[in-house]
C-alpha cells in the first residue's frame, strides 16, 4: 500500500510539473503578426501579369542546383495537367481556364508566417528564419512526413526514390536574400509579376495597385492574412479559386486548431493519477472490510459452533 | 549448464527432441506463414536498399498510406487491451477477469512493439527513430506526443507483463518486485494511453481543410479515445476466441469455465462504450451541421455504414448476447466491432483524407503484401510466447503466488 | 499602360524618323538581341506615345530613359528596364495569340548548357 502510495504521489508531482511544461509558446494572433515581423521579406505575385513562360521554373533549377527536368521549361504541352512542387521542382507554373480567360499562377512554398510545417515536426527540423524564409534541416528530420501531412497548400515533396529521403521545397532563396541578390524566380521573370521586398511593402504595394486598377484586380491580396498570413502573397483578376488557390484555409494558423487538444494534456496528467488512484484506493478499502468481514462472520461461526459444542 | 541445457529443452523446446520440435513445425498455417515471409521479407529489404518508394505507396499529396494506415492508426487502438483490462483487475477491483488479464497484456505489448516495427518501415530515416526522445524536441508538435507517449508505453507495458517473463526465467525477487509497481504501473499506463489514443485523432486536427466534414471534427481526440476501449475490449474476446480454439493445450482448463461469463461480460461493457460513442458521433454531425452530406455519393453512404452497420449494429449484437447468454453472438459482435474500428482509422486516415484530391490510388499490391508479412511475424512471436510462457495458465512453480 | 488590340489601319504617320527596325540588346544574357520590326509596330499604333509613354511634348523618349535595369519596389508604377519591354510587347502579343507570347518568336535562346533529359536517359 505504502508504495502505491508513493507511486501515486509521485505521478501528482510529474503532473504539476507537465503543467508548468506546457507547450507554453504563445500562439500568435494576427496582431502579433503585424507587430512582431514587419522586416521579414516576402514576394508579391500579380497573376494579371504572369504569361506562363516558366522562366521562373528554369531559373528556380538552375539556382537550386536540381537536376535535368523530363520536358525542357520552354515545353508548354505541361499545361496540359495541373502540376504540383516535387522532389526534383521547387516551383511550377499552372494554366487555368477562368472567366477571364487563360491565366497562369506559379506555386511554391507561401512561407507562412506560422507555418503548419514548424508547428507539425516532432523534431523541430523546420525553422522561420527572421528573414521570412521557412527552410528544413536535413540534420534533424527523420522522414515522418507529418510536415507534408501539416500543409494545407500540399507543398513539401518527398525523395520516396532514395534510401537517404530529404524533404525538398522552396526556401526562398535563403542564400541569396542573405547577400542582397533577389531569389531566382523573382530575377527571371521578365514581366516582374513577381516583386521582393519587406512583407509590409508588398501589401502596401498591391493595395495601391488594386486602388489604381480596380477593374483588373480582385480587391483581395491572398496571403495576407490566410492561414494566419503567409509571405508569399497574390494578386489576380479572377476569384482566388478558379486559379486554384484554397478559399477555404481560413485565417487561423493551422497550430491554432490543435491548441484545444495541447492544452488539455497536462490536465489529463493531473486529474487521471488522482481520479484512477481514489478508484484504486476505494476497491482496495471495499475488498479489506469485505475481507473484515468475512474474518469477523469466520469468528462468530467459529465461536458459536464451539459454544454449541460446550452446550 | 546443466540446468540451463534442461531449461531450453524444456521452455524454448517446449520439451521435445529437438529433430521431433521441427517435424512437428510443418503444419498447413506454418507452410502459409513462410510463404508469405519468403516473400515479404525481400521486399522490406528491398525498402531499405531503393528507398520508400520501392515498395509504399505514399505520395506527396498523401504521404500517409496503407502502410501507415493499418500500422499505427489500426495497430494501436487494436493494442489498447492492456490498458482497459489493467485497470478492471487492478484499478476496478474486478478480480473475476484475471485469466484474461496477461493475454491483454501481452497483445497490447506485442501490437505496440509492432507499432513501432511498422514504423521502423515508414519512416524515411528509420535510425533516427530516437531523435524525438533525445536529439531535438518539437513539442508544439502531437506527433511528439505520440512518440513521446509510445515509447512509454511499450515501456510500462513490457513492466506489466514481466512477471510473466521472471517467472519463465524463474527469478522470484524481480517477479516480486514487478507485481508491486504493478497498480502504478496501470495509472500511468491508463493515462499514457489516453494521451496518445486521442492524439492519434488529433494528428488529424490542423488539416481541416484536408479530411472530409462528416469525420472532421474538434472531437476527432475523444472519438480515438472512447473507440479504442471498445476496440480493446473487443480484441480481448477475439484474442480468447482464437487462442481457446487453437492453442487449448496452453489454458488453464479452469479458464473454459469461466471464460463464457467473462466474456459476457466484456460484451456488455463493449455495449455501454460503443452506444456512448455512436451518440457522440452523431453529435459531431450535428455540431458541424453536415446533415446534408450524410447522404452524398461515397462518402455520405460511407459514412452511415460505418456508424450503423459497424457500430450500432454490433453494440445490439452485444446487448442482444449479454441478454439471452448467447456467447457466439457476442464474438462475432467482437469481430464485427473489430472491423468498424479499422474501417473508421483507414477512412480518416486515408479514404476521407485530400477527399476531395482528384486521381487517388489505394491499390498497392506491395505494400498489401509486406503489411501481410508483419501481421505474420507478429501472430508467430504471440503464439511462440503463449506457446511458453505463463500467458493463459499458472507457471506451475508460481502458482501458489498470492498476488 | 496596357495595349490593347487596336486599329490596324495604316495610319498617316511622319516617315522622318523612324527606324525601320531597332536592335534591343541591353539586357541578353540567355537570349539574342531582339531585332525589333520597329516601323511595322509603328503603322500598328496610333501615335508615338501609345509606345513612347510619358515622354514630354515634341520628343520620342527610349525605354531605358525612364526605366532602369534594377527594379524598384520603392517606385511600383515604374517597373525596370526588362518588365518594361516585356509588360508592353507581351500582353498584347497574348491578345492576338498565345504561340506570339512564347519566349523565342521574339528571340532565339543563345546556345548553352542548356539541360534537358535526351531520350532514354
Amino acid at each position: 500500500m505504502n508504495r502505491d502510495r508513493r507511486k501515486f504521489l509521485k505521478l501528482l508531482g510529474f503532473g504539476t510539473v507537465a503543467l508548468g511544461m506546457q507547450p507554453g509558446r504563445a500562439f500568435a494572433s494576427i496582431d502579433d503578426i503585424k507587430i512582431n515581423r514587419p522586416d521579414s521579406y516576402g514576394v508579391l505575385c500579380d497573376v494579371t501579369r504572369c504569361v506562363g513562360c516558366r522562366s521562373c521554373e528554369e531559373a528556380c533549377n538552375t539556382v537550386n542546383r536540381l537536376p535535368a527536368p523530363d520536358k525542357p521549361f520552354d515545353d508548354y504541352a505541361v499545361f496540359e495537367e495541373k502540376r504540383r512542387p516535387t522532389s526534383k521542382a521547387f516551383t511550377v507554373v499552372n494554366q487555368y481556364q477562368t472567366s477571364k480567360g487563360t491565366l497562369f499562377r506559379k506555386i511554391q512554398c507561401n512561407h507562412c508566417l506560422e507555418p503548419a510545417c514548424a508547428t507539425a515536426c516532432l523534431v523541430h527540423a523546420y525553422q522561420k528564419m527572421p528573414e521570412g524564409s521557412v527552410i528544413w534541416d536535413e540534420k534533424l528530420c527523420i522522414g515522418c512526413r507529418y510536415c507534408m501531412h501539416a500543409c494545407p497548400f500540399y507543398v513539401p515533396a518527398f525523395e520516396y526514390e532514395s534510401p537517404v529521403p530529404r524533404i525538398r521545397k522552396c526556401t526562398l532563396c535563403y542564400d541569396r536574400i542573405h547577400t542582397g541578390q533577389l531569389p531566382g524566380c523573382v530575377e527571371a521573370c521578365p514581366m516582374e509579376a513577381l516583386i521582393f521586398g519587406k512583407r509590409s511593402d508588398l501589401i502596401r504595394i498591391a493595395r495601391e495597385r488594386i486602388r489604381k486598377s480596380p477593374e483588373r484586380y480582385l480587391d483581395h491580396v491572398y496571403g495576407e492574412l490566410e492561414a494566419g498570413g503567409t509571405s508569399w502573397m497574390y494578386l489576380s483578376s479572377v476569384p482566388f479559386h478558379e486559379i486554384g488557390l484554397n478559399t477555404s484555409v481560413g485565417t487561423y494558423p493551422m497550430v491554432e486548431y490543435t491548441r484545444g487538444f495541447l492544452s488539455s494534456v497536462p490536465l489529463v496528467l493531473v486529474i487521471w493519477p488522482a481520479l484512477l488512484g481514489s478508484f484504486y484506493a476505494f476497491t482496495k478499502r471495499n475488498s479489506e472490510i469485505k475481507k473484515h468481514n468475512n474474518g469477523e462472520h469466520k469468528e462468530e461461526v467459529k465461536n458459536s459452533v464451539h459454544t454449541k459444542g460446550g452446550e | 549448464m546443466n540446468e540451463i541445457k534442461e531449461w531450453v529443452s524444456e521452455n524454448i523446446f517446449l520439451g521435445l527432441e529437438v529433430k521431433e520440435y521441427l517435424r512437428r513445425l510443418i503444419t498447413p498455417f506454418n507452410i502459409v506463414a513462410a510463404g508469405i515471409l519468403i516473400i515479404g521479407i525481400p521486399l522490406i529489404i528491398i525498402r531499405y536498399m531503393q528507398g520508400l518508394g520501392a515498395v509504399i505507396h505514399g505520395s506527396n499529396d498523401q504521404p500517409f498510406s496503407l502502410f501507415l494506415g493499418w500500422g499505427l492508426f489500426c495497430g494501436v487502438p487494436l493494442a489498447a487491451t492492456g490498458y482497459i483490462m489493467a485497470s478492471a483487475v487492478y484499478l476496478f477491483g474486478m478480480k473475476d477477469y484475471k485469466p484474461l488479464l496477461r493475454p491483454a497484456v501481452l497483445t497490447g505489448f506485442v501490437g505496440y512493439f509492432f507499432a513501432v516495427t511498422f514504423l521502423l518501415v515508414d519512416l524515411g530515416r528509420p535510425w533516427r527513430l530516437p531523435y524525438p526522445m533525445v536529439r531535438s524536441f518539437g513539442p508544439a508538435s502531437i506527433l511528439f506526443l505520440v512518440a513521446w507517449h509510445v515509447a512509454l508505453y511499450l515501456t510500462v507495458q513490457f513492466v506489466e507483463f514481466s512477471p510473466a517473463v521472471f517467472e519463465w526465467i524463474n527469478t522470484r525477487k524481480l517477479r516480486k518486485w514487478a507485481e508491486g509497481i504493478a497498480v502504478g504501473a496501470t495509472i500511468f499506463g491508463v493515462i499514457l494511453s489516453t494521451l496518445h489514443q486521442s492524439a492519434l485523432g488529433a494528428l488529424f486536427l490542423l488539416a481541416p481543410t484536408k479530411l472530409h466534414p462528416l469525420w472532421y471534427s474538434p472531437n476527432i481526440p475523444i472519438y480515438f479515445f472512447i473507440s479504442s476501449i471498445y476496440a480493446g475490449l473487443s480484441m480481448i474476446i477475439i484474442e480468447s476466441t482464437l487462442v481457446y480454439k487453437f492453442l487449448p493445450g496452453r489454458v488453464d482448463p479452469q479458464n473454459f469455465k469461466v471464460i463464457d461469463r467473462l466474456t459476457l461480460g466484456l460484451g456488455k461493457a463493449a455495449s455501454f462504450v460503443m452506444i456512448t460513442y455512436f451518440f457522440l458521433k452523431i453529435i459531431g454531425v450535428a455540431h458541424g451541421a453536415d446533415w446534408h452530406l450524410l447522404f452524398t455519393r461515397p462518402y455520405g453512404y460511407q459514412f452511415l455504414i460505418e456508424v450503423f452497420g459497424f457500430v450500432l449494429l454490433p453494440c445490439f449484437m452485444y446487448v442482444f448476447g449479454v441478454r439471452t447468454g448467447d456467447v457466439k453472438l457476442i464474438r462475432m459482435a467482437a469481430f464485427a466491432s473489430v472491423a468498424g474500428v479499422i474501417m473508421n482509422r483507414l477512412t480518416v486516415a486515408m479514404f476521407a483524407l485530400n477527399w476531395e484530391l482528384p486521381h487517388r490510388e489505394f491499390i498497392a499490391p506491395k505494400e498489401f503484401l509486406v503489411i501481410l508479412t508483419i501481421i505474420t511475424i507478429e501472430i508467430l512471436i504471440y503464439r511462440w510466447v503463449v506457446n511458453r510462457l505463463p500467458v493463459h495458465r499458472a507457471h506451475p512453480k508460481f502458482a501458489d503466488e498470492e498476488d | 499602360m496596357a495595349l490593347w488590340a487596336q486599329a490596324w489601319g495604316v495610319s498617316q504617320k511622319q516617315d522622318a524618323g523612324i527606324p525601320e527596325t531597332v536592335t534591343i540588346n541591353v539586357l541578353s544574357q540567355k537570349y539574342i538581341p531582339v531585332l525589333f520590326p520597329h516601323q511595322s509596330h509603328a503603322e500598328m499604333s496610333e501615335s508615338c506615345v501609345t509606345c513612347h509613354h510619358h515622354s514630354p511634348e515634341g520628343e520620342t523618349l527610349a525605354c531605358k530613359s525612364c526605366h532602369n535595369i534594377k527594379p524598384d519596389i520603392k517606385k511600383d508604377d515604374v517597373p525596370s528596364l526588362k518588365a518594361a519591354y516585356h509588360l508592353q510587347c507581351v500582353e498584347c502579343h497574348r491578345q492576338q495569340d498565345v504561340e506570339l507570347s512564347r519566349c523565342t518568336f521574339c528571340h532565339a535562346k543563345k546556345q548553352t548548357n542548356a539541360k534537358v533529359k535526351k531520350e532514354g536517359e
